[in-house]
This record gives structure tokens, sequence and C-alpha cells, in this order.
């Protein structure tokens, strides 16, 4: 699914060079559930965003299914984004300024589809959440465990191959947490998604089928 | 996707509700301006009614004759003699001195018909002049202008005729006791509109009414009448100075200059008067003529003056504009830096930059047509109050094409506030505007 070949990721501030990825190589398979571990700072973040094509690599390659991502322009990325990737952010993202229903669609906006059949997955994918009845709802109406859902139902929408999810339950309680990785469990297992995790707890790792460390930028195996 | 922008816009403006009142009173405000200044030019310029000519026709309303003192310049032969200087007149000179006398003024028949009767550079030509009278009403007295003028007046002037005819050629060379009046004058005179025929009574003659022609919005004249039944001494005096405006007119700019060229050239032909030698024609367009009598300068340096308003016009115009356009500009930035987030997360869904400029293109122009919306209305209701003011007398109005005008100003700003924002803010990098 995934390859990242000699992966090298550099922030330029001001006077000093930070190395967030060091030389990472990576490959993640067709359906699996992996999970990203490490302590905070240790480029968790930074390895997704490069993964998701959301920030582009210093140095190195990145394959998706054999075909290289790096050289794409702009709008191509956005276009292969669109079709191939979802994403879960630890604090939401969701837009406030829409109902729940309107942010589920929001992926399928960028597709050339009728605003029906936009809704009628849109909708689809909310029953999934189990909140096909808060559709008409703004995000700042519902607590947080149910806006990680909303956002879940957006990630999933558009039926991408790989969803990447960075601590989506690093703000929610062990309750809402294990509901949401529940989720992403079925995901994987029905519909054989591949979920790329970062997360915090162990005991979330545990449930996925393989643990990547991270430590200062770099894989610890 | 529009109806997704709408909502999501729509949502954005209501929970940002003192910014978004703030921008649509702004821009509502300017464009309460703009249109009533709009509605102003159309008033000044526009070319309704018998102005429909109005920028094809040079007006030839100033003409200035200048007599010359002469000073007798002696030449002396010198010589030394005897030790003394000896001076002998060998010839003398009369030399052209200083303007000593010279008048400006309109011209006079005898002008007009000795020396621009056969202009080349004129499709058509008319020749007008006006009095005051007195007519009397049961209910009193009633004090009208009269416009004595030629058959040719109606094919530069085209008054909207409403019942009868203009008068002809064979009414004016015949000395016709006809008159065309306007609608006002017939309501006031007969109580009426339906006049044709019926007599009114003017200084002392009987004038039968063959046409009622509308009102234009700007009040000149009350009725017309041919030119011949002037006072025979007006049109049999020889002096070159008069009373009377001469109108052409023209094809085009090119005829234009080659009118007033060849207008040069007659002054020159004009045989001298009394002790006057040298005369001067003064032609204007509208728009020379227009900025003379705005910046009350003389006609002389109409072209000067047109100059010196446009630049004046486009330097208040700028200031005028440049102050809320830089003010919205800003809080529109703000407005759309607020929204951040929103655009890494389109963006990571696959938005493009393209789209993401579409959207805030969008919200702005929508802002402004709500905007614009707004003016116009409150345009209505100003123009309403203004026109009962006694000052300008119903002469403002609201017509579709100011309407227009307007909204298209609107649209303007909105792309105006809108574009740099949704540049800027489309270019964002989606890692960054994740970033809380
Ligand atoms: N935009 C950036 N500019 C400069 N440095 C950055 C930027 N983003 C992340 N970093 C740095 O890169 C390192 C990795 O950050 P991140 O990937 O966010 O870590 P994690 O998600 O594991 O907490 C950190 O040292 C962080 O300060
Ligand atoms: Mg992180």
């Amino acid at each position: 699914m995934v390859e990242l070949k000699e992966v090298v990721k550099k922030y330029q501030t001001a006077d000093i060079e930070t190395t967030a990825l060091h030389n990472i190589n990576l490959s993640v398979q067709n359906g699996e559930f992996v999970s990203i571990m490490g302590p905070s700072g240790c480029g968790k973040s930074t390895l997704l965003n490069v993964i998701g094509l959301l920030d582009k690599p210093s140095e190195g390659k990145i394959l998706f299914n054999g075909q290289l991502a790096n050289q794409l322009s702009a709008k191509e990325l956005a276009k292969f984004r669109n079709q191939n990737i979802g994403f879960i952010f630890q604090s939401f993202h969701l837009i406030n300024d829409l109902k729940v229903i309107d942010n589920v669609e929001l992926p399928l906006i960028y597709r050339k589809m009728s605003s029906k059949d936009r809704r009628q997955l849109a909708e689809a994918s909310l029953e999934k959440v189990g909140l096909r009845n808060r559709m008409n709802h703004h995000p700042s109406q519902l607590s947080g465990g149910q806006r990680q859902r909303v956002a879940i139902a957006r990630a999933i929408v558009g039926q991408p191959k790989l969803i990447l999810a960075d601590e989506p339950t690093g703000n929610l309680d062990s309750k809402n947490g294990q509901d949401v990785m529940q989720l992403l469990i079925d995901m994987n297992q029905k519909n054989s998604t591949t979920i790329i995790m970062v997360t915090h707890d162990e005991s979330m790792a545990k449930q996925t089928e393989r643990l990547i460390r991270l430590y200062d930028g770099a894989q610890v195996y | 996707m529009i109806k997704h922008y709408l909502k999501n816009a729509i949502s954005a403006f209501a929970k940002n509700k003192f910014v978004t009142f703030i921008n649509v009173f702004g821009v509502s405000f300017t464009l309460i301006v703009v249109t009533l200044l709009f509605s102003f030019f159309d008033l000044e310029w526009g070319t309704s009614g018998p102005n429909e000519h109005r920028y094809d026709i040079v007006q030839l309303s100033s003409m200035e004759m200048i007599a010359y003192s002469y000073d007798t310049i002696y030449h002396l032969d010198s010589s030394f003699v005897d030790d003394a200087w000896v001076y002998d007149t060998v010839d003398y000179d009369v030399q052209k001195g200083d303007g000593v006398s010279n008048s400006t003024s309109q011209v006079s028949y005898t002008t007009i018909k000795k020396y621009l009767s056969n202009l080349k550079e004129a499709k058509e030509k008319t020749f007008f002049t006006s009095n005051a009278s007195n007519i009397f009403l049961p209910s009193g007295k009633l004090s009208i202008s009269t416009n004595y003028t030629d058959e040719h007046y109606w094919n530069l002037y085209p008054y909207q005729i409403l019942e009868g005819r203009y008068f002809n050629e064979s009414d004016v060379q015949n000395n016709k006791p006809v008159m065309v009046i306007t609608e006002k004058l017939a309501k006031k005179y007969f109580g009426k509109k339906q006049v044709v025929g019926q007599v009114l009574e003017m200084g002392q003659k009987k004038w039968q009414v063959i046409g009622v022609v509308k009102n234009p919005r700007e009040y000149e004249f009350d009725c017309f009448v041919p030119y011949t039944h002037l006072a025979p001494h007006e049109l049999n005096d020889e002096q070159p100075l008069g009373r009377f405006v001469v109108s052409f007119l023209t094809e085009d700019k090119v005829q234009v200059k080659r009118l007033k060229a060849e207008l040069e050239a007659l002054e020159k032909t004009i045989a001298p008067y009394e002790d006057y030698t040298d005369f001067f024609f003064y032609p204007t367009t509208f728009r020379e003529g227009y900025a003379a009598h705005l910046l009350v300068a003389n006609s002389k340096d109409a072209k000067k003056s047109l100059r010196k308003m446009r630049f004046r016009f486009s330097l208040f115009g700028f200031f005028f504009l440049l102050l809320p356009i830089l003010n919205m500009l800003n809080i529109n930035l703000s407005r759309v830096f607020e929204r951040r987030s929103e655009i890494g997360i389109r963006k990571a869904f696959g938005a493009e930059t393209k789209d993401i400029f579409l959207q805030f293109l969008f919200e702005s122009v929508l802002l402004s047509l709500v905007a614009g919306l707004l003016a116009m209305v409150a345009s209505y209701f100003i123009i309403h109050l203004v026109n009962h003011s006694e000052i300008l007398d119903n002469k403002l109005i609201l017509n579709s094409g100011i309407v227009l005008y307007g909204m298209l100003a609107a649209i303007v700003f909105g792309f105006l506030f809108g574009v740099l924002p949704a540049t800027t803010i489309s270019k964002l990098n989606i890692v960054k505007a994740l970033k809380n």
C-alpha cells in the first residue's frame, strides 16, 4: 500500500534546522492496521503528514502501490488525497460553521457527484458511527466522543483505501476512546481499509496488528 | 458546490455577526454614495430626451472682438555734424499696440447669417435665444421663458413630442404665429394636456399651439416659437455680437476638431466693425462647457478646465473609494485568517488551491451583492427624499441603468475585497493551517 524509502524531513526555522525524521524506511501492506508510538516531539505527526501527502519530505521517496507520489503537482496531490486517504485528527478538526451532515459530505464536495448522492453517502456514513440522528446539529452541540465519530464518518465517506489517524483518542476519555478504536477496527476488518494510527496509549496500540516505535525521528525496532 | 459554499458562507457570516455587519454596512454606505453620484451624473451628463445628441453638439455661445490702439513709430537717421547729433526723419510705421477694447458675448443673427450659414463640418446647425415674458392666467401672472429658434432645433434637441408636431421650415419662413409648449405649461395655462389647436396669448400676440413636448428633467424653456417673431432690430443689427447661441451637430470627435478649425479660419474673415478688427469664436463641446461652468472658468479655457475637472474628479473618486477598500480588505483578511483550520481541513480532504480561492471570492462577492441590494433600496428612499426637497425638484432618478451600474460596482467591490484575501488564504500550507 504505502512505502517510504529513506525519508528525511527537516524543518528550517529562523536559524535552527530541526531534523524531524531521519532516514525512515517503512512499508505498510494493504489492509494492515499499524500503530505508531513514541514520546512527544519524536516526529510522529510529521511522519503521518508526510505519508498523507500533506507535507513534502526533504529527501526520500514515497510510493503508493508502487507509484511515486513525490513528483505529483499540488493539483494531483489534492486529487490523490481526495480519492485515497481519509484523515482523523486529535482535535477533530470539524468545520464549526457547517452542520454535521455537511461536514461529513466535505470530501465528496471535491468530487464530481450529485448533491443527492453526496447526501446519501454522508447519511450512510453517519449511520455507521451511530450519529445519523445528529446530522442537523452543529459540531459545537456534540460531545468530544461524538465529534470524533463525526470525524470518522467524514474520513470514511469517500471510501478511501488508507486512513491516517493522529492520536484519534488523545482528547477522549477511555470509554469514548474505546468506541472510536472499535470503529477503526471494524473499518479495518470489514472493509479491509489500511489504517495507520499514531497513539500514546499502549492499550490502543495493542489492539493493532503492528507497532512502529519512533524515537527522535528515527525508527526503533 | 455552490449550495455548499452558500451554506458555509451564510453560517460563517451568521457566526461573525459584528464583522459581517461592518462589512455589509461599509460596502453599502460606499455604494449608496456611488449610486447617488451615478444618479446625479445621469441628470447632469445623461443623454435622455432633448440631450440625446449632447456629446455630438458643439455650442458657440461665446465670441470675442478686440479693437486695438495704433502707435506711430518714427524711424530717425542721425549724423554727427559740428560736434552735435543731427536727426532726420526718414520714414514712419503704424504698429498695432495693445488691445484697448474688447467685448465678449453671444453672437448676433447677422454673424450667423453672414459667416455661419455654410459650414462644411457640421451635419446640422441651429441657433436660438430666449426671452422671459409674462402671461396672464385667471389665477394671476405667470413668468415663462420662450425659446426663439429655427426648424432645425428639433433635430439637435429632440424633445419628446406628446401631441401635435414641431414647427417646420414653412412655419418659420412665413412667420406663422405657432408655438410648441411644454406639458407643464399646457397644464398650467389650459388646465389640461390636450391643447393642440388652442390659442395662447403672450406679448399681446395670439399664438396657436401646434405641439406639446415633454418637460426634460432640467428646466430650460416653457415654449418655443419661430425666431422670425423676434423684433426686426434684433435680426437686422449689424453688430457681430448678439444674444444667440449656435449649436452644431457633428459626426464624431474628428469632426469636432475639424469644425473648430473651420470656425478658427472663419473668424479671420469677419469684416471689421467700428474699431473692432479681430474676432474670436469660442466653440465648446458639452464636456468642455460643463467643466468651464463648474470651475467658473471662461469658455476660452474650456479645454484646460475639462482636464482640471477630470483630474479633480478622479482624485476625489480615488480617495473616496480607497479608504473603504483598504478597510474592507483589512477586515476581510482577518476574517479569512480566522478560518485557517477550515482551509487546512478542506485541503487535506482534497480541495485544490483553486477551490479555496473560488470559495472565498464567492463569499466576498456574495457579501457585496447583499450590500449592493441594501444600497439600492436605501438609495431609492434617499432619492425619494431628495426629490421632495425644493432644490432638486424630482430631478434625480434611479433608473435601471443606474441600478445596473450600482450592482456592477458592488460586484467589482466584491472582487476587489475578495481577490487578495482569497489568494493569500488559498496558498496556505496545509500543515501550518491545521496547527490550531
Ligand atoms: N512546522 C514546523 N517547523 C519547525 N519545526 C517543527 C515543525 N513541525 C514540527 N516541528 C518539529 O519537529 C519535531 C517533530 O514534531 P512532531 O512530528 O509534531 O512530533 P510528535 O507528533 O511526535 O509530537 C519536533 O521537534 C517539532 O518541534
Ligand atoms: Mg503530534
